[in-house]
Parts: C-alpha cells; structure tokens; sequence
C-alpha cells in the first residue's frame, strides 16, 4: 500500500514538472508580460484538452498494448496516415530544436557562456540520455527537478502584488495598447504551447514503454488529473510573474534571462538559481520527450522496432531517427537563428498540426477491436468533440493571424 | 496494386494546400523593412523604439537587482548582454527603413538618436556588472536619461503618426 | 510461385456464404498491420497479401476475379510505400515475403512463428546494426538493467 501511494506521489509530481517546455515557458512569459493575466483562461482550456487527450492515448497504449502511430495507419491508411506523419514530425522537430535551444539558453544563464557553444554539448547530453538511461529513470529524473519551476508560484506570493488587481486582470480582454487580432494571435500560440501534438505520442508510446496494463489506468489518469492542472498553475504563475514585475517596466519578453528578473526582485539569488536547475531540467525532459516521439511517429509508422526498452541494437532504426532528429537540431541551431523565435514559431505551428494528430486518437479510443469494453463513455466523447471543435478553429486561424500581426509585432 | 484506392487525396488539392502553406509562411517572414508607405515606417519605428525602452528598463532591472546582491554576477550578465542585443537590433531596425517622405524621415532621425544613445549605457551597464563592485548610482542614471529620450522619441513619432491618421 | 494480387474491388460478388471460424476481411484485418515475431519484437508493416488459386491450375498473372477460390499465399512487405501512395504497381523483386505458414495469430497485430533476424524483410534493420548503431560504444547495453 505504501510503495502504491509512492507511486501515485511520484507520477504527480513528475506529472506536474514534466508539464512545462520550452514552449510554455516563453509564450507564458510574453503573454504576461505584454497582456498581464488576461490570457490566462487559454492555459485554462488547453489544460483541460490536454487532460482529455492524454488520458485517451494512456488509455489507448494500455488496453491495445499498440502506439497511437501503428493504429493510425492501420485505421487510415498509408496516405493519410503519411500526410499526418508528415505534418506531425515536422512540428515535432521544430519544437525539438526550441527544446534544445532551449536548454541552451538556460544553460547561459547559470555560465554566462554563449548559448550557441552549449547547443552541442545540450543534444549529446539528450543522445546520452536516450542511448544509456532507463526510461522510468529519465522521466523521474527530469520531472522532479523540472519540480523546481514551482519557484515561480513561490515569487508570485514574495512578490506580494495587489491581489485584487491581479484578479480583475484575469478576465477575457484586449488592454488598451494592443490590437484585437494580436491578442487572439497570442491566444493561439498559448493554446498551441499547452496542447503541444508530440505529448500525444509521447504519452501513448510512454504507456507501452512502461508498460501499462489495465490496472494502471486508475493510477494515470490521477497522474494526469491532478498533475496538469497544478503544472497549468505553473504556466499561470509565469504569466504572473511577468505581469507584476515586466508589464508596469514596459519590458516586452525576448529572451529568456527577462524570465530571472522577477525572480531575482522576489527571491534573490538562491530562488534564481532554484528556477535555472527548473529551466534546465524543464527543456531537457521535453527535448529528450521531443526526440522520441520523432523515432516513435517514424518507426511506428513504417513498422520498425522501437522503444527505449530495448537494447539500441534491437531498435536500430528509431535510434538512428533519433540521431538524425538531434543532428538537424544542432545543424539548425548553427544558423545562428534565435531560439525564442524559433520556440514562438513552434508553438503557433503546433497550433496548426494539433487538429491532425487528436482526431486518429478520439477515432482510436472510440474502436471496439482495440479498446473492447473500454471504448470511450458518452462524457468523454462529448469533450473530444468539442475540443476537437475549437482545435480546428485555433488551427484555422493561426496562419492567416500571424500574416495579419506579423507574428505578434 | 494499391490498397484503399478510393481514400487518396486528388492530387490538385494535396499540390493546392502545399503551395498555400508555402506562400503563408513566406509571408509571414517577410521582413518589416520592405514595407514602402510612411504609416507602416513609423509603426515599424515605434515597435523598434519599444524594443529599445524595454531593453533598457531590462538592463535596469538587472542591474538593480545586482546592486542589491539578489542576481547572480553571470545571471545578471546575460541579461544585460540580451539587454545590449535587443538595443543594437533596435538601432539597426530603424536605420535600415526606408521611408519616403521629408516629415517621416526627420522623426525617423530623432528616433535613431534616441535609439543609438540607448545602446551606450545598456554597454555600460556591462561592463559595471563586469568590475569589482562599485555604486550603480552613475549607471542606473545613466539608464534613466536614456529611458527618457526614448520616451520622448516614442511621443514624436505616436504624434507624426496621428497627424497622418487626422491630416 | 504463382503470385497473384488482390484483384479489382468492383466485381459483382454474391453474399458471402456463411464460413466456419473468424471471417478476416484483408482491408480492415491485414493490410497495414503491425507484424510482430515469435518474441513480440516489431518486423514490418503488412502492406500486401499474394493470392494463389486452390488448385493451382490458372495461370500466372491472370487476374482473380473471385470465380476461383483463393488461399492467402503470403504476406507481402517492402520499400513499396510510394506506390501505396501515388499509385501504380512496384517490380516484384521489391517485395519481401513472409510465408503464411509463419502467421500464428491475427489480432491487433500479425504474430509470426519465427525470429525476426531470420527474415529477408528486416535486411536494412540489420544493416543499420551491423553498420551503425552496433559500432557506437554502448549499443549492446540493456536500458532495463541499470
């Protein structure tokens, strides 16, 4: 009974900081930063849609013992199955070279050395990881100290800002200085960095990777309801964090040391150094999440062996994938190209592509030959759909509002 | 043989959608300096003037928070050394606009002033964080002058720009 | 061998009669398929099935039209993912087979009898091991173990 409670404590913590990436730590702060707490109701609704998408795929992995990708081309067909590998992988690499850049930058902040000659040295340590490490091991490991980004929840109380007025930023609207289309701009790319398409993957090939049964259903979907919402929290006080300290500065978020200013004003130095192992560990975990899902959508989909589970000589292929993935990451990052923007460009895509990789996984949980008696309920259906309504809406708009403000001007 | 014959895709639509993603993205790159008509200049101008402010309260902030011993020495230098890009970007975006007009040029001049004086005491405030520790009296001035020329830039331009709107 | 493809789908067929034991349909239950070996390791994905006529007798490359019984001959895999695309038909020397002989339940997934190292359709899977990842330090090491 202990060991169980053990478990479950763990797979919520891990839950809660595996929840941030790249993504949500840049976007979270440029919000808040530039609309205070207004956004703060999209990280609201794209935690519930994660809620809902990751307990489907868990559940998906578990009861069919199948990765999501296999099913989606058994189900779809090699050609639409291809399109969405296509426009899935692409996504997942962009928010792969974020992760790493990523990483990068944090790894700056506590040298002061250029970030462009941590970006190597950031994906030998994730092709380390991924070639040696157990699986529990990385998740463990990476979420608990990724754990440490709870500081940003500590200095929003340091902080002691005025509680009243920090609520009444919480309502839906556009400030003064800021147009409409740029708000609802931001809204997208914040919904695109909490419902990033990779977790989908991740969490339907992590499930066989860990291998889940049955039993383990009760105990994920814990993990996943008690564990976003608090990361979600997470988000929130980021966005926080910059709307009390950044927004009155007139500071507009571009890179991520803007990000240990309100901390250093709330905690001091031991915060900041608390926040930066959080950084780190936050982009790793997701740079390490990224490069997987790249070899599970790929070898999944052309049937080859995979998993981190095995010997890298019996999944030769994946870790090959994986190693060109890492490959193009750093070649990217060479350019010379700015992280954050690249990060900015990920998350607004991965707005793009969502719609493409949740609709095969509410096909899949709704299959009796796969899921037997543990087809989705009438609740859950009714959620996918409607999610799957506003992800096609944000999908659709995404493109022609980054023409439209140049990208958030 | 093909299987599922009747689920492709035709094949005009699949070459459709990949132009039009295309065509979106390249868009969406195209860089502000091109864009020809003055309202658009300044805008362009009063974005980079922002940028500038912001990175001069960031290089304040930091140097605050240096001062009073609450952000690690190599933690404070790399936002000041962000801080020192963002302001050299500032001044590059608006010497490299192009505008038509005699009006629009003269505000984009006092604009590039401002911008330019900015960079000199974000570089300042480097090379502060970089000494044995000292006062930050004379920077945190420092930084406050330019703040303020920058302030007064942004009221030039946000006035050019409303005459436009209002002639 | 006689080898034989699946043949057109708009031949006017009559209903089914009722067989003993599981209907497959090849669509729905085989093409696309994950096969999996004798140890649960992945070997491909299925991507077409060889017919051949119950007594042998027609001759090859005639189409099947339904009017001769046909058995399941072998599965078919390979680098053929293009013509599954774009349409069209690869040369038959692109095509690996896994004897039906091997198959010894289909459920979610294909499961074969034997090992996949054996099998002529995991060539590149051995060569990407033999080639590259079996000569970087620590591609023998078990992940589960440490």
């Amino acid at each position: 009974m202990k060991s169980r409670l053990l478990t479950v404590a763990l797979g919520i913590l891990t839950a809660i900081g595996g929840f941030l990436d790249a993504g949500d730590l840049v976007t979270n702060a440029v919000v808040g930063s530039r609309f205070g707490l207004s956004l703060a109701w999209v990280v609201v609704v794209g935690v519930v849609g994660i809620c809902v998408f990751a307990h489907m795929s868990g559940k998906v992995a578990a009861v069919s013992g199948r990765a999501t990708f296999e099913i989606i081309r058994e189900r779809l067909g090699p050609t639409t199955a291809g399109l969405n590998l296509a426009a899935s992988l692409a996504v997942t690499v962009l928010t792969l070279i974020a992760e790493v850049g990523g990483i990068a930058l944090a790894l700056q902040l506590a040298s002061s050395v250029d970030h462009r000659l941590w970006v190597p040295v950031a994906a030998l340590a994730v092709w380390l990881v991924l070639w040696r490490v157990k699986f529990n091991l990385m998740e463990n490991v990476t979420g608990l100290l990724g754990l440490a980004l709870v500081g940003f929840a500590v200095a929003v109380f340091l902080l002691g800002p005025d509680w009243g007025d920090l609520a009444a930023q919480l309502v839906p609207q556009v400030p003064v200085q800021e147009s409409a289309a740029v708000y609802w701009y931001f809204a997208v790319a914040l919904f695109g960095a909490a419902m990033t398409p990779y977790e989908v993957f991740f969490f339907s090939s992590g499930g066989v990777e860990d291998r889940w049964t049955v039993k383990d259903l009760a105990t994920s979907r814990l993990n996943v309801l008690v564990g976003f919402p608090l990361g979600g929290l997470l988000s929130i006080s980021i966005a926080a964090c910059a709307a009390i300290v950044l927004l009155p500065a007139g500071i507009q978020v571009d890179s991520m040391s803007q990000l240990t200013l309100p901390i250093a004003e709330a905690g001091g130095t031991l915060l900041v150094a608390v926040v930066i192992v959080g950084l780190v560990a936050a982009t790793f975990g997701a740079a390490l999440e990224t490069a997987l899902s790249t070899g599970y959508t790929l070898s999944q989909y052309l049937g080859w062996s995979w998993g981190k589970f095995r010997r890298p000589v019996h999944a030769p292929r994946f870790h090959l994938a994986m190693i060109l993935a890492l490959v193009v990451a750093v070649g990217v990052l060479m350019t010379n190209v700015d992280p954050i923007a690249v990060t900015e460009y990920s998350v607004v895509f991965s707005a793009v592509a969502l719609p493409l990789t949740y609709l095969p996984i509410l096909v899949v949980a709704n299959d009796p030959e796969y899921m037997g008696e543990h087809v989705n309920g009438r609740v859950m259906n009714l959620l996918g759909t409607v999610y799957l309504v506003i992800l096609v809406v944000a999908a659709l708009a995404a493109i022609p509002l980054m023409i439209a403000t140049e990208a958030g001007g | 043989m093909t299987s599922r014959p009747n689920r492709q895709p035709s094949r005009p639509a699949v070459v459709l959608t990949v132009v039009v993603a295309l065509t979106c993205g390249l868009a969406a790159c195209a860089p502000a300096a091109t864009r020809a008509d003055d309202a658009g200049a300044l805008d362009s101008v009063s974005d980079h003037l922002d940028d500038s402010s912001s990175a001069v309260a960031s290089a304040e902030l930091a140097v605050r928070a240096r001062a009073a011993g609450r952000l690690p020495a190599v933690t404070a230098d790399v936002a000041v050394g962000d801080a020192v890009e963002t302001a050299t970007g500032a001044v590059h975006g608006i010497g490299t606009l192009v505008v038509a007009t005699g009006d629009a040029d003269r505000v984009r001049d006092d604009a590039l002033d401002a911008a330019s004086a900015a960079v000199g005491p974000v570089a300042a405030a480097r090379t502060w964080l970089g000494r044995p520790p000292s006062p930050a009296d004379d920077v945190l001035r420092a930084l406050d002058d330019a703040s303020s020329t920058l302030d007064d830039a942004s009221g030039t331009v946000d006035e050019a720009l409303a005459r436009r709107v209002t002639p | 061998m006689r080898r034989r493809r699946t043949g057109s789908r708009d031949v006017p067929r009559g209903p089914e009669p009722r067989q003993p034991g599981r209907v497959l349909d090849a669509r729905l239950h085989l093409l696309d398929r994950q096969v999996l070996d004798v140890d649960g390791m992945p070997v491909c994905t299925l991507d077409d099935l060889e017919l051949e006529a119950v007594d042998g007798r027609s001759a090859p490359d005639e189409p099947i039209d339904g009017s001769v019984p046909v058995v399941v001959a072998a599965l078919l895999t390979g680098p053929v993912l293009g013509t599954r695309v774009f349409g069209g038909r690869p040369p038959a020397s692109r095509w690996h087979r896994l004897s039906w002989a091997h198959v010894v339940d289909i459920g979610t997934a294909v499961r074969l009898s034997v090992r996949s190292d054996d099998l002529d359709a995991t060539w590149l899977e051995r060569w990407t091991h033999d080639h590259i990842i079996g000569r970087i330090p620590g591609g023998h090491h078990d992940p589960e173990s440490s």
